[in-house]
């Protein structure tokens, strides 16, 4: 069989094992591809594909919120494979989005949402949970070089805490590298300029919306 | 003519399908009540007395026609045995999954509804919201619904992947909840409540299909259950439910609160027939937002539209946001008085 009709049909398998959210027969594809020296590169940008096809199926109504969490999750799981097996110059992801749920605040609904359309969308995404005093948010960040740090509250006893994560990242010097966004039902526009974030959104579809934006840019912050 | 309905009455007329004296109104005060009186959360939601304290003040208050011993979600899950944390004056959260290993499903305590946890408090409100106002205004006590229980506890990313790789695990956990509210429902209804209140939003993630195969049966027994023992019942699930609107009203509840992100007198057009709703001003774009002349507004727009024909209860689309004006509140029960009598036909415009 020619290179091109397996490639072809390797594609079609993942996918629709991936559209079927059957996570057994997406992770033996994608062990089988790699024992018989697949390329690793080549599996992820498969599956990274399909992802986007589950977000527009998403946004078409023809998938919900638990397929976007259960797609979500064979990306991690199906990752955690690959990830060994890629070469160490590495894979080009869209951008670097370090996500978590601010200290005081433990609802991880939203945040999950973002997740799961962010990976489907190729960004790397460090989650960092929930609960998550504002220093952690900048050290992630520094630490793995994000573009974007995501801060989820939805009290608004929490959302001022955001402020927090400002002046953490002006701390340690690297506010002008990384953009800032808050979600949340209660968030408003205005919060924009109180606690000088870049971006204050209501809701995961317009949030992923705005962090793509900034990938297209040059560099995350121009 | 000229008889004085009572505010059960009035939500008793509507939630049978019928127009009583005027629109009834229940912003849904549940959390929002220790505002009223300078109470702390954490004294509200761990103190009978307090609750009924804060839940009379803020009916005497707003003069709205019902009363919610409910105070916040995580009662059922902490009986049951998971760790909460009651923070000083915010909403109580469950703190960790109880259930990370399916295998802890067996361990799981049946809690008993006088003994364990906040339960007995919930069913002393109850009792005393019931006698205080000598059965004249509605008594709303309710519980998460066992989709959105089980979610609490096993974790709701988990549970969700249980519902695709684990099948028969997700039907032991829903069958679990569902036994355990069951009995908490009884307790409930054997202390006075008069609507079970269901809230199972969790379930709003869910595919059609979905929801039909998991989360309706046992919704359904539930309120089969209250059904049979002569309470009314309310389901609550909070943002986007078109897709599963139909399903919902098959549920056998008897009143469905509804969110903004619906629109009611579609919803009116579709299930209005065989149940009563429950709806919807904006909590957060418009109560807690928006002057108290914009809450008029939406409120005699939504009156006009959703109120002709009875089977309608004025509400926020959820819980207000406890930040929320308290001029908002009342500009919203006041609009209801003053537009909400019926007969109302549908307006066209124009002033007022």
């Amino acid at each position: 069989m020619k290179a091109g009709a397996s490639a072809e049909k390797l594609e079609e398998e993942l996918t629709s094992s991936l559209l079927s959210m059957d996570i057994e027969a997406v992770k033996r594809t994608v062990r089988d591809n790699l024992e018989r020296g697949g390329d690793a590169q080549q599996l992820l940008s498969i599956l990274m594909n399909g992802m986007r096809m589950v977000g527009r199926k998403f946004e078409d109504q023809e998938f919900f919120l638990a397929d976007l969490i259960m797609a979500g999750e064979i990306m991690k799981q199906a990752t955690a494979i690959i990830k060994p097996h890629l070469s160490a110059s590495g894979t080009e992801s869209t951008g670097t989005v370090v996500l978590g749920t601010i200290m005081g605040d433990l609802h991880d609904i939203g945040k999950d949402i973002v997740k799961s359309m962010l990976l489907s969308e190729g960004f790397e995404v460090h989650d960092l949970g929930t609960d998550v005093a504002p220093a952690v948010f900048v050290q992630k960040a520094r630490e793995v070089g994000a573009e974007v740090v995501g801060v989820s509250a939805l009290l608004t006893t929490t959302i001022p805490r955001v402020k927090e994560v400002i002046d953490e990242l002006e701390t340690a010097g690297i506010r002008p590298e990384v953009k800032v966004i808050i979600g949340g039902a209660a968030v408003r526009q205005r919060d924009v300029a109180l606690y000088g974030v870049d971006a204050a959104v209501n809701d995961a579809v317009g949030g992923v919306r705005i962090i793509k934006s900034w990938a297209r840019g040059t560099g995350a912050k121009q | 003519m000229g008889r004085e309905w009572s505010s059960r009455e009035r939500m008793e007329a509507a939630i049978r399908g019928e127009e009583p004296d005027r629109v009834p109104v229940w912003p849904q005060i549940y959390a929002y009540a220790p505002r009223v009186c300078g109470m702390l959360f954490s004294q509200y939601c761990t103190s009978s007395r307090n609750l009924v304290k804060a839940q009379l003040e803020a009916l005497e208050l707003f003069q709205y026609d019902a009363l919610g011993a409910y105070p916040d979600i995580t009662i059922e899950a902490e009986a049951i045995g998971s760790h909460v944390r009651i923070p000083r004056d915010e909403i109580p959260e469950v703190r960790e999954p109880l259930v990370k290993e399916p295998s802890a499903l067996e361990r799981l305590r049946v809690p008993d509804p006088r003994r364990d946890g906040r339960m007995p408090l919930i069913l002393d409100s109850i009792r005393a919201l019931v006698e205080k106002t000598r059965g004249k205004v509605m008594v709303f006590s309710g519980f998460q619904g066992p989709f959105s229980l089980s979610c609490q506890l096993r974790g709701l990313s988990r549970f969700v992947v249980d519902l695709y790789t684990n099948q028969s695990f997700a039907r032991e956990m829903l069958k679990t909840t569902k036994e355990i509210l069951v009995g908490y429902a009884e307790a409930q209804i054997a202390a006075g409540t008069h609507v079970v209140e269901i809230g199972d939003s969790s379930s709003q993630m869910l595919s059609p299909r979905q929801f039909r195969e998991f989360a309706l049966p046992p919704l359904k027994e539930v309120f089969a259950t209250v059904d049979s023992q002569g309470a009314l019942s309310a389901l609550h699930i909070c943002g986007k439910t078109d897709h599963i609107l139909e399903d919902m009203a098959r549920s056998g509840a008897h009143l469905l609160e509804l969110d903004t992100a619906i629109d009611l007198s579609e919803a009116k057009k579709k299930v209005g027939n065989r149940v009563c709703l429950l709806g919807n001003i904006d909590p957060v774009g418009i109560l807690l937002q928006k002057a108290e002349r914009e809450v008029i507004e939406e409120t005699r727009g939504l009156i006009s539209t959703v109120a002709p024909g009875g089977s309608y209860i004025l509400s926020a689309g959820c819980e207000p946001p406890l930040a929320t004006p308290r001029g908002n509140i009342r500009a919203m029960v006041d609009a209801c008085r003053r537009f909400g009598s019926y007969p109302i036909s549908h307006l066209e415009g124009g002033g007022w």
